[in-house]
């Protein structure tokens, strides 16, 4: 793959950004000095660059990922409940990958539920999240990197999407789980990478001798690599 | 917007806030004024066995306090509910718990779970808290304690607590609140039976107490009542069976034949008597028969069968023939007898007058046979028919019979002999009682009481020597020189075919009551409560 680079200046903030699909294609820079002329001479000559050709900053395809992370599932249930992920990804393509994950959730009621709990003994009928195992599907919508002046080099990131499916087990309450949603990766170095995910969970859970649906939220910063 | 929704921590579900699983609920509290001791109960969701992670606190005066369910008067601690859902804890302590300032005395403290306080207590007052029933065994062999027990048992809380008993002899109630000096009280265990003390007293009651045994040895209240002995009982079942009488077989054979042919004379004559002995004699009773009587002797018969010959003026002995057979029955002892007479003849032609007079003079004098026997004349003609329209009254002439090779003649004789032989009698004088003991258990249970407790068919309890009916009362004095027994009236059956007789029995159970037979509850055979056994028609159960 190959993306064209557009660069420019603003006020002393130099930053770069190229964008192009995941099957992105060369395209011809149109040339300076064939640009037609008018009337009216220009002030000063445009710049010149150069086009250039840059091999990927970082390959995915074939390889492993492997990732660990801190996370919050949100849903309403009157706990906190952070957690963190280990997970792991093959790309079968450049843009897609095979993703198994496994989360874990040191959940405890939050104030609300702590201040019920201590004056009527009453707890929740939501059960606290425990363990959550997802495998599924991320694809790399782009790729893109950015140069902000000052930071010494250039942001290479991508934007996703993934879909999981799998089982819960919150406090011994076990039942299907899924999530889907968009991650944001940026790659620190050609094989190290740190990504934001933000997912729509749903789950299946017991509650009161009833089966509910549950949506909740699952923000999450991982830290990983390639194989 | 999801970037937005996720980091803005969204989620929904249906929750609701419910007990946590260690969160004491209906939670209440019994005073018994009976015991002085205060209960408090409550129970939680979980099952989970009681643990070093979830502990309880009770209220007092200086705030809460950790329960030690071994300090508990009586059993406490944690259970499965016997509803099945949850466990369930007591707790008992001496004097009333002041509920009115305490409304929440127990919470619970779990490991996870934190500090969780239980519900609001529904308290309640109650006078007693244990009381008891207590019976005899069958034959005063056991004394059994029914302890109702509130604290030991109040669904769904079951924590057993041990009991002491004791039992004393009186006349009067049971309502001290101790027992009498000397009287000391036994561990009574889980049967809740133990031996009465022996000899029983005359009186045969007594006050029965029990009470709880406390953890802390500190007193206890007891719970009593007065119990009676249950009359002392000795059931019997008697099956009667009037004596069966199978009748002796009696017969003879009478031969008329007309046969010109000597040889096929003497074979059917042969035939004839063989087949009638053979099957006559297979009845297993004593069977006589009376000697073959000829009447078809003719010396001058043309063809040379002078035992196949008919003359027109035969006649039989009938006084001699009479008086033969009754010679016979009167060496039986069976009083219900019959005489079979078999009389053949080959020729279908009315029998002539001489015959027929004499065959009449032999059944009438068969009619009286001598004291005590009487006598059934069963008179079979075998003929091919017209015979039948003259002479005497045949008991049976069919079927048809035309000579001895008849097919249908042995076929008969077997059927007649497998079906009918012997006649059996069976028959008992229903103004003749029934003995139900013997005149020795009739001495040795002299003064005893009895009745009739179930008699099919129905039946009049009598004495028996001699015969008197009994109406005054369902039970009656066992007289040493007049045993007791029944009067009853089955049916009489006399000179019945073997396969149509059907014995007849008389099927009884009886009591005797040899001691507490007056005013001395008990339990009937058909679970009724019955006060006393003289006066009552239902008999004692056999538990």
């Amino acid at each position: 793959m190959r993306c064209r680079d557009a660069v420019a200046l603003c006020g002393g903030a130099v930053f770069a950004l190229s964008v192009c699909g995941a099957a992105g294609h060369a395209a011809d820079a149109p040339d300076p000095a064939a640009a037609p002329r008018g009337l009216i001479a220009e002030p000063a000559p445009r710049p010149q660059t150069a086009i250039r050709v840059q091999p990927r900053f970082a390959v995915k395809a074939h390889l492993f990922q492997v990732f660990a992370g801190a996370e919050y599932l949100s849903r309403g249930d009157f706990y906190n409940s952070p957690g963190a992920r280990i997970g792991a990804a093959y790309y079968v393509l450049e843009p897609l990958a095979l993703e198994a994950q496994l989360s874990h959730y040191w959940s405890s009621l939050d104030a609300e539920a702590e201040r019920v709990k201590e004056t009527l003994g009453a707890i929740p009928d939501s059960h606290p999240p425990g363990w959550l195992a997802l495998v599924g599907a991320r694809y790399s919508i782009g790729y893109g990197k950015l140069m902000v002046g000052g930071l010494g080099g250039v942001i290479h990131f991508e934007p996703q999407t993934f879909v999981h499916a799998g089982v819960h087990d919150h406090g011994g309450d076990v039942g299907p789980s899924a999530d889907a949603g968009l991650g944001f990766l940026v790659f620190l170095t050609p094989r190290l990478f740190t990504r934001i995910d933000a997912a729509l969970v749903f789950e299946r859970e017991s509650r009161s001798g009833q089966t509910v649906s549950v949506w909740g939220t699952l923000p999450s910063l991982s830290l990983g690599g390639m194989l | 917007m999801l970037l937005a929704a996720s980091w803005a921590c969204l989620g929904c579900g249906e929750v609701h806030f419910v007990p946590s699983p260690f969160t004491p609920q209906n939670v209440e509290l019994i005073y018994s004024t009976q015991e002085d001791i205060s209960i408090v109960r409550w129970r939680i969701s979980s099952t989970a066995p009681l643990g070093s992670d979830l502990g309880f606190q009770i209220l007092d005066d200086t705030g809460y306090q950790p329960v030690d369910f071994s300090r508990s008067v009586f059993p406490g601690g944690g259970s499965m509910c016997s509803d099945g859902l949850g466990s369930c804890f007591q707790y008992v302590l001496r004097g009333r718990y002041p509920v009115a300032n305490r409304p929440n005395p127990v919470r619970a403290v779990h490991s996870v779970y934190g500090t969780l306080p239980g519900g609001r207590v529904a308290a309640q007052t109650v006078p007693q808290t244990i009381s008891l029933a207590s019976f005899f065994h069958t034959n005063n062999d056991l004394v059994y304690a029914n302890i109702k027990d509130a604290v030991a048992s109040a669904d769904p809380y079951v924590f057993p607590r041990p009991y002491e008993r004791t039992m004393w002899p009186t006349n009067g109630l049971c309502v001290s609140d101790a027992p009498p000096d000397g009287v000391s009280f036994s561990p009574l265990d889980a049967t809740g039976g133990f031996p009465p003390e022996a000899p029983l007293s005359d009186s045969g009651i007594y006050c029965v107490a029990v009470r709880p045994i406390p953890s802390d040895a500190g007193a206890s209240a007891i719970a009593q009542t007065r119990v009676e002995t249950v009359p002392e009982v000795t059931t019997f079942d008697q099956t009667y069976v009037p004596p069966i009488e199978q009748s002796p077989v009696i017969y003879q054979i009478v031969l008329d034949l007309e046969i010109p042919l000597a040889d096929r004379c003497a074979t059917a004559l042969q035939t004839i008597e063989s087949l009638v002995d053979k099957y006559m004699g297979s009845v297993q009773v004593p069977v006589r028969k009376l000697p073959t009587m000829n009447l078809a002797t003719n010396p001058n018969a043309t063809g040379g069968a002078t035992n196949c010959a008919q003359t027109s003026g035969r006649t039989l002995p009938a006084s001699d023939m009479a008086e033969a057979v009754k010679q016979v029955i009167a060496t039986f002892p069976e009083t219900h007898q019959q005489f079979h007479f078999f009389y053949f003849n080959n020729l279908n032609s009315p029998l002539p007058s001489t015959l027929t007079d004499s065959l009449t003079a032999l059944f009438n004098a068969l009619a009286s046979p001598p004291a005590p026997y009487d006598l059934a004349t069963l008179s079979w003609l075998f003929n091919p028919g017209l015979a039948a329209a003259t002479g005497p009254t045949w008991w049976m002439s069919q079927p048809p019979w035309q000579e001895a090779d008849d097919p249908n003649f042995e076929p008969t004789l077997a059927a007649y002999v497998q079906q009918t032989l012997p006649y059996e009698s069976q028959s008992h004088d229903p103004n003749s009682p029934v003995p139900l003991l013997s005149p020795a258990d009739s001495a040795q249970d002299d003064g005893d009481l009895f009745k009739i407790c179930y008699s099919s068919p129905g039946s009049q309890a009598a004495y028996t020597s001699p015969p008197q009916p009994l109406f005054s009362g369902p039970s009656w004095p066992i007289v040493g020189t007049d045993p007791p027994g029944y009067l009853v009236t089955l049916p009489t059956q006399i000179s019945v075919p073997v396969t149509s007789f059907v014995e007849a029995i008389a099927d009884i159970d009886f009591q005797i009551c040899s001691r507490f037979c007056v005013d001395h509850p008990y339990l009937s055979t058909s679970g009724t409560g019955v006060s006393s056994w003289a006066s009552s028609p239902l008999c004692a159960g056999a538990d």
